[in-house]
């Protein structure tokens, strides 16, 4: 899995990445940042974005992704749940069969008989007593080996949201934001949604709230924001400052930060319209922030992607009792939600995914605890999921090297398939987001299945890049058609407005060449779509005077 | 207007150096705390003003080429003046992180005498004008009205080089009065000048202009000049540049104190400035002829200017925001960050070397609206995340640490709150979080101090550890540097981290 010719040439390295560096070089056989999941899955965006080289920052963009979900108008959610800081796989689907497991964990190993069995060789960590019963209910899928080839990050990025900047220090360069800046996929809708189209709960994560421009999410650090937020519609309270100078500025920035928040009026109606079906363990942590989805979910806000987080997984010592207590909360928060769920028929547009930024060392430390390693099992539960388990068993004796698990789902596949088989993308719109062929993971079961699209359509249109770009007075849209039909060029400035309609009829097969004159247009980033009978595409267009 | 003449607190030394040197740097404060205002203030301004003038860029004398030049050559020119004006940017971005106090007051008189590339063009005059102001900031307030309406960039943004003896441009000499020196109304609402003023000092400034095949200068062409009399402020004679001048500070000198003043303490106190202190700093500007350095520490060991109240009254201008984040770090940004801040604050209203027009920056609240506030969090976001380098960051942090700290999560997600936030932190709106803190608490119980402390002090903890135990934090711990990352952009995402 991780190949020590640090050498070679494709993967950009780096600190930690050379043995040297010990610790973290362990760290670098993450098999999965969170950064890298999300971007896998086609969340991670950037904040700012400088496409084509351009000198003009663009502020926040989209999740081409959101952008595909908004598009396909589907009802269905995914509830992502992080278990923050790296759980142990291993502790948590237990191979109580296999003497090597007691061997190389011989104080903090699970006794194989307080283990949760699942099958012959696995069983559940003892106090998963909830996922136990959603599997025998067959509404929880186990996958076991999930992992991720050539890291590329050394960290952890443990506050990556789809709607934040790219935390990469090291941009490979043909790699996710090098793809999306230069791709087809655009960062401008037509419409502001009034509801976001993804809600990011816990983490202490980066409170960004989208300007004028692709408004698409919200992301709240901690339950008590949303609480306020869905109680007040505001986040910050203007009147907690002194009558003085600096109490009327601190007023007047709260006022201005509280209006740039949106989505109040949804996220309120649904907090008001929704409900909990269940009594939940607690109204805190991953518990309270579950019943809190719920409750949206129930009140309709209408958001397709919930990412929660339960911090505190990084069990480098006393593991036992710590992971038990995690255990225990992640049992408990997700049997009430799925209970939740099932009482109405929630549960079937449902699809709950936990995992984890990587998994943990198999050998144990000197602290009765582990370090970071890299695969691990994930759980999906969900009305539709096919249930029982799917991967193989990375085995304990072949190893990677440094002593790591290997992997055999790669998560890119299972993202693919999520995004084919649960929220129903086209074939091509899913290639567009996660590069390179997956074998497709069976999560669901053959009902629940909805894209049916077999191949992707060969595209009639081929938007190639406008020239100059950046530029200052006039640039050239340049695009070929397969066959003649009707062609529409809008340009639109970063408030959606309409700035120029460049084209508007049918046009001959071939290529074409439009030139866009700026005229008296302010420098700054505008799109550029082009709308024909099947298709539409976008292009940033970026005007530095 | 008393001098304030207490030791400064801790809190006071921030004060300070965010308001003259874009914010503090890592101990900077703490080594200044317990000096007085005068002390301090002294010394940073004898450092701005001993400190060498950056280098002179390569190009600074690459003529244009002559018409009969081929295209190709015109448009590589065209090519490397761009390139040349963005170097320009970025050395100066650099230059404000590394003499901070100097670079402050240069872009000060930016803002104050406008000039925009956007109608000078060539960066060769960019940087000449830049340097004019650099080398001025500090220095007598009149040479430099006369040394500035000389600038090659002025005299093309104000039409300078185009006022000539037979049909003479008004723009230089009404922006000299209106926005250079006085303004139109004096304290008590009478006008300071009249247009017959504006006329006829339009014609004693006539003949100055540039010829750029030979050089980059600026040069005085008799031809061009009115060399009649005229009148203005009363007086007559065949006045050229030099005399509109002179005449200008002898006839106006209280209204022109007066309102540099308003200018000085309305751009480093507070937007709404206080009436005794811009009586005092006139007053300073008036009995030194004009220098600007005593008028500046008259205004910076003023009580007013310690006054509690005004201590983070003030909104963060882009340059302050982004380069305040590299100095708070104690980073000089390279070329990559700072080629990002340059063009990171564009789309929060401010392109330096280019204010929106000769009045410049409205600034103050105007920085903060809907748009710029998610633009502001997200460039934020970039320069803690990506235009930083995570050795940096944990440099910074273990600068932060107190040595021999027996509870450093605690000690550190405190002192790095209380360095970057300029609003007391008893009046920053931390929410309550109450999920409680992990870990076995039983064996390894938090100080008492801290648990019967404040409730802003627990969460902004809970922030930092965001679920490890408080106990396993060390700089050293595997993800020490993201975790420190995070809580530097959730603290840059608090409200009153806009202020300074």
């Amino acid at each position: 899995m991780c190949d020590h010719d640090h050498t070679s040439g494709n993967v950009q390295l780096g600190a930690g990445i050379s043995l040297e560096d010990g610790e973290k070089h362990a760290q670098a056989h993450v098999t999965w940042s969170r950064r890298q999941f999300l971007q896998g899955l086609g969340l991670a965006t950037t904040g700012s974005a400088f496409g084509f080289g351009a000198s003009t920052v663009r502020a926040f963009s989209t999740s081409p992704l959101l952008q595909s979900l908004s598009r396909s108008g589907t009802d269905r959610i995914l509830v992502l749940v992080q278990l923050s800081g790296g759980n142990d796989g291993l502790n948590t689907v237990v191979p109580y069969t296999d003497p090597e497991y007691y061997r190389i964990r011989p104080s903090i190993g699970i006794p194989e008989n307080s283990v949760l069995p699942l099958s012959a060789e696995l069983g559940l960590h003892p106090s998963l007593v909830s996922f136990e019963r959603l599997y025998q209910d067959g509404v929880m899928q186990v996958l076991r080996g999930v992992g991720y080839e050539d890291p590329s990050l050394s960290h952890f990025s443990s506050t990556d949201a789809w709607l934040t900047a790219d935390s990469a220090k090291n941009i490979d360069s043909t790699g996710w934001l090098g793809r999306y800046l230069t791709q087809e996929y655009p960062e401008f809708i037509s419409t502001n949604p009034t509801y976001p189209l993804a809600l990011q709960l816990g983490n202490g994560a980066p409170l960004l709230f989208q300007g004028s421009a692709s408004r698409m999410g919200i992301a709240f650090p901690n339950l008590a924001l949303l609480n306020r937020f869905a109680a007040d519609g505001a986040i910050f309270d203007e009147s907690f400052a002194p009558s003085t100078s600096f109490g009327s500025e601190l007023s007047f920035v709260k006022s201005v930060a509280n209006d740039s928040f949106q989505f109040a009026e949804s996220i309120q109606a649904a907090a008001n319209k929704g409900s909990n079906l269940v009594e939940y363990p607690s109204n805190l942590g991953l518990s309270g922030n579950l019943a809190v989805t719920a409750k949206l979910i129930r009140g309709r806000l209408g958001t397709n992607i919930y990412h929660l987080n339960l911090g505190g997984f990084d069990t480098h010592s006393n593991q036992l009792n710590r992971h038990q207590s995690l255990m225990q909360q992640l049992s408990d928060a997700i049997g009430a939600f799925m209970d939740d769920l099932k009482a109405d028929g929630w549960d079937k547009e449902v699809l709950v995914m936990t995992f984890s930024e990587f998994g943990r060392r198999i050998y144990q430390n000197g602290s009765g605890g582990t370090d970071h390693g890299t695969s691990a099992p994930l759980f999906m539960f969900g009305g539709g999921v096919a249930g029982g388990l799917i991967g193989q068993q990375p085995s304990l004796t072949q190893l990677e090297p440094g002593g790591n698990l290997s992997y055999n789902i790669d998560f890119r596949g299972l993202y693919a398939s999520i995004l084919k088989d649960w929220f129903g993308l086209s074939e091509s719109e899913v290639t567009s987001l996660i590069t390179g062929s997956f074998t497709p993971v069976p999560i669901l079961d053959s009902s629940f299945v909805t894209n049916t699209e077999p191949w992707a359509v060969p595209e009639s249109v081929r938007l190639l890049t406008n020239y100059p770009n950046p530029f200052r007075d006039r640039t050239m849209i340049d695009f070929e058609l397969e066959r003649g039909q009707s062609v529409r060029i809008d340009v639109f400035d970063v408030a959606g407005k309409n700035v120029a309609t460049l084209v508007n009829r049918p046009l001959q097969p071939g290529r074409h060449q439009i030139p866009f004159e700026a005229g008296s247009l302010r420098s700054g980033t505008y799109f550029m779509r082009l709308t024909t009978e099947k298709d539409v595409q976008t292009r940033s267009l970026s005007l530095v005077r | 207007m008393d001098e304030y003449t207490s030791p400064l607190t801790l809190y006071e030394a921030r004060h300070l150096l965010r308001r003259t040197s874009f914010g503090a740097k890592p101990g900077e404060a703490e080594a200044l705390a317990g000096r007085t205002a005068a002390e301090i203030v002294d010394v940073i301004l004898a450092a701005a003003t001993s400190a060498p003038l950056p280098k002179t860029p390569t190009w600074a004398n690459d003529l244009i080429p002559p018409r009969s030049a081929s295209s190709e050559v015109r448009a590589a020119f065209a090519q490397n003046n761009t390139a040349w004006r963005v170097e320009l940017t970025v050395d100066w971005i650099q230059q404000m992180a590394k003499n901070r106090f100097r670079e402050r007051l240069t872009l000060f008189w930016h803002d104050h005498f406008v000039t925009s590339y956007v109608d000078y063009l060539y960066s060769a005059w960019g940087y000449r004008y830049l340097n004019t102001l650099r080398t001025n900031a500090f220095g007598n307030f009149k040479d430099f009205v006369r040394l500035i309406g000389l600038d090659a960039a002025m005299l093309i943004y104000l039409d300078g080089n185009i006022n000539n003896g037979n049909a003479p441009n008004e723009n230089y000499a009404r922006e000299l009065m209106e926005l250079f020196t006085m303004g139109p109304l004096n304290r008590d609402g009478i006008p300071n000048y009249t247009e017959s003023d504006v006329q006829e000092i339009a014609k004693a400034l006539s003949g100055w202009g540039l010829a750029t095949l030979e050089n980059w200068d600026v040069h005085f062409s008799y031809a061009a000049f009115d060399d009649g009399n005229k009148t203005f402020f009363g007086r007559t004679g065949e006045f050229g540049y030099d005399d509109v001048i002179d005449i200008l500070f002898d006839e106006r000198a209280e209204q022109i104190a007066y309102f540099m003043a308003k200018k000085l303490v309305t751009e480093f106190v507070y937007r709404d400035p206080n009436p005794a202190l811009i009586s005092a700093v006139s007053a300073a500007l008036l009995s030194s002829n004009f220098e600007i350095k005593p008028a500046l520490r008259v205004l910076l060991v003023s009580s007013a200017f310690f006054d509690s109240t005004v201590i983070s009254a003030r909104e963060k201008s882009p340059a302050d925001l982004c380069i305040g984040h590299y100095v708070e770090m104690d980073i000089v940004p390279n070329d990559e960050q700072a080629e990002f801040v340059r063009r990171a604050i564009i789309p929060l209203d401010q392109t330096l070397l280019n204010p929106p027009n000769v009045a410049g920056w409205p600034g103050h609240r105007n920085w903060i609206t809907t748009s710029t506030l998610a633009a502001r969090w997200s460039t934020s976001d970039l320069i803690v995340r990506r235009y930083s380098e995570p050795d940096q960051i944990l440099a910074f942090a273990e600068s932060m640490t107190p040595t021999g700290s027996t509870s450093p999560a605690i000690d550190l997600a405190l002192a790095l709150a209380g360095h970057v936030l300029a609003v007391p932190l008893e009046w920053v709106e931390v929410a309550e979080i109450e999920e409680p803190f992990e870990g076995d608490l039983l064996n390894r119980p938090l100080p008492d101090w801290f648990l019967n402390g404040p409730a802003y002090q627990r969460n902004l903890v809970k922030i930092f550890l965001n679920g490890l135990p408080w106990y396993e934090w060390d700089l050293s711990i595997g993800g020490a540097a993201d975790r420190i990352v995070q809580y530097l952009i959730r603290l840059s995402q608090f409200p009153e981290y806009q202020l300074m």
